[in-house]
């Protein structure tokens, strides 16, 4: 049980915090999986992955404390708007605090598949799996996640987009 | 490659996760177009800055593990009842050596709802149902109600002033000892009657009056549009009281010492 836990605990865990934004939040939701997890291990075939099935699980907690909190659904707070949007953007602090913050922004399903594809780099028939959706519509999840992601950068004054010129 | 086609083919190369520069036409244009290449930029940048490198990335509480280990074991080492059917995996079984396992199968999201709707399906029903006694008890028909007495249910009860007497047992009207002021309020008991095309409902209550029109109209009613019951058939009640018979009619009344009928004309 123990090597099960410290298998996992960090994949789950880094999900829940993406999800939820709040360090407290992502490990009790995190504990709280294993535990559903280890209260249905009569229902999971072994014949099947075990991973896909453990963020099934956390990904299920995660709405339901999204649910639960209602409107304040990811709480973070506003980043300063950055003073300068050239030269160190970059910085990988404020990069992640912004990043952070167009999470939250994002609906629950675009934040899922996106931190499932490119943080957890799940594949699509995964996160089928895991989501329980067509890789269709996981897809079109995906793909309108990096366009909000870029629209707050410019939005956020990161990313200035200047008229096509071909 | 213009820039609308850009968006696509930069999409699958994300979704393939290729390098952008693997695709010469994408290079190609992105090299011509500024907003194109930015775009082409940023998009690497951000997504990349979303996969946490060991040094940023968050991590769980040193004692996690042990934490959950010890919940489960509290919970584990409550009795609970055996899942029929259901073969036990034990954990250590589902640690893989590599993490190159095959997906297979789905699990329903849809039926935590349906279980979630059964509970509630079953709560709202409860209610119903202690709603539907509470008004067959007496809520509706406050005071009316026959309720059991020594765990006989009156057939009717009789006012004689301030008093009310419970109905215990059968009769005919005209054995009843009326006084001045009576009035009978009869719920026969329409359970023991067989089924037929009429049948009185808890509404209908018999109002008796020393005269016996009310107790004559709900006769030949229940004759009429029941010709199938004859006048003093047994099986439809322990009547010696000739073709009424509503399982078992009314008369005496209690307290026992306080009957109105007559000792040679009370039922058998």
């Amino acid at each position: 049980m123990r090597m099960l836990v410290e298998r996992y605990q960090h994949v789950v865990f880094r999900l829940c915090y993406r999800m939820l934004g709040q360090r407290q939040d992502a490990e009790d939701v995190a504990q709280e999986t294993f535990l559903r997890a280890f209260r249905s291990l009569g229902q999971f075939d072994p014949q099947r992955a075990f991973e896909p099935w453990l963020l099934t699980i956390a990904a299920n907690r995660c709405r339901t404390v999204l649910a639960a909190r209602g409107k304040r659904r990811y709480a973070r707070e506003l980043p300063e708007m950055l003073a300068d949007p050239s030269g160190d953007v970059l910085a990988a602090r404020q990069m992640e605090e912004e990043l952070t913050f167009a999470l939250g922004r994002m609906r629950e399903e675009y934040r899922l598949a996106l931190v499932l594809f490119h943080e957890q780099e799940r594949s699509y028939a995964e996160m089928s799996e895991i989501l329980d959706r067509p890789v269709g519509t996981i897809k079109t999840w995906v793909h309108r996640a990096r366009q909000e992601l870029l629209a707050h950068l410019r939005s956020r004054g990161i990313w200035q987009e200047s008229a096509c010129e071909l | 490659v213009n820039c609308d086609d850009f968006e696509a083919r930069l999409q699958d190369l994300l979704d393939q996760r290729f390098p952008p520069g693997d695709d010469l036409e994408l290079v190609a244009h992105s090299l011509q177009c500024e907003p194109c290449r930015e775009q082409l930029e940023w998009q690497q940048t951000s997504l990349a800055s979303l996969r946490w490198s060991d040094a940023r990335s968050p991590r769980v509480s040193a004692d996690f593990a042990d934490r959950v280990v010890q919940l489960a074991r509290l919970e584990t080492s409550r009795p609970a009842a055996p899942e029929c059917g259901v073969r036990r995996v034990a954990p250590d079984r589902l640690v893989p050596e590599q993490r190159t396992w095959e997906l297979r199968g789905r699990v329903s999201s849809g039926r935590r709802w349906v279980s979630s709707l059964a509970a509630w399906g079953m709560a709202l029903s409860l209610c119903l149902l202690l709603v539907a006694l509470w008004w067959g008890r007496g809520g509706r028909w406050s005071g009316e109600v026959p309720l059991a007495i020594d765990g006989e249910i009156p057939l009717a009860w009789q006012t004689r002033g301030d008093t009310r007497l419970p109905v215990l047992s059968g009769g005919m009207p005209s054995d009843l000892s009326w006084g001045a002021g009576d009035s009978w309020r009869v719920f026969p008991p329409w359970e023991s009657l067989p089924r037929g095309p009429y049948r009185p409902g808890p509404d209908d209550p018999l109002a008796l009056r020393p005269d016996s029109t009310s107790y004559q109209i709900w006769i030949s009613t229940l004759t009429a549009q029941w010709p199938d019951v004859a006048p003093s058939v047994a099986a439809i009640g322990r009547s010696d009281c000739g073709w009424f018979a509503a399982g078992g009619g009314f008369a005496r009344s209690g307290p026992r010492d306080h009957s109105p009928l007559a000792p040679d004309r009370r039922p058998r």
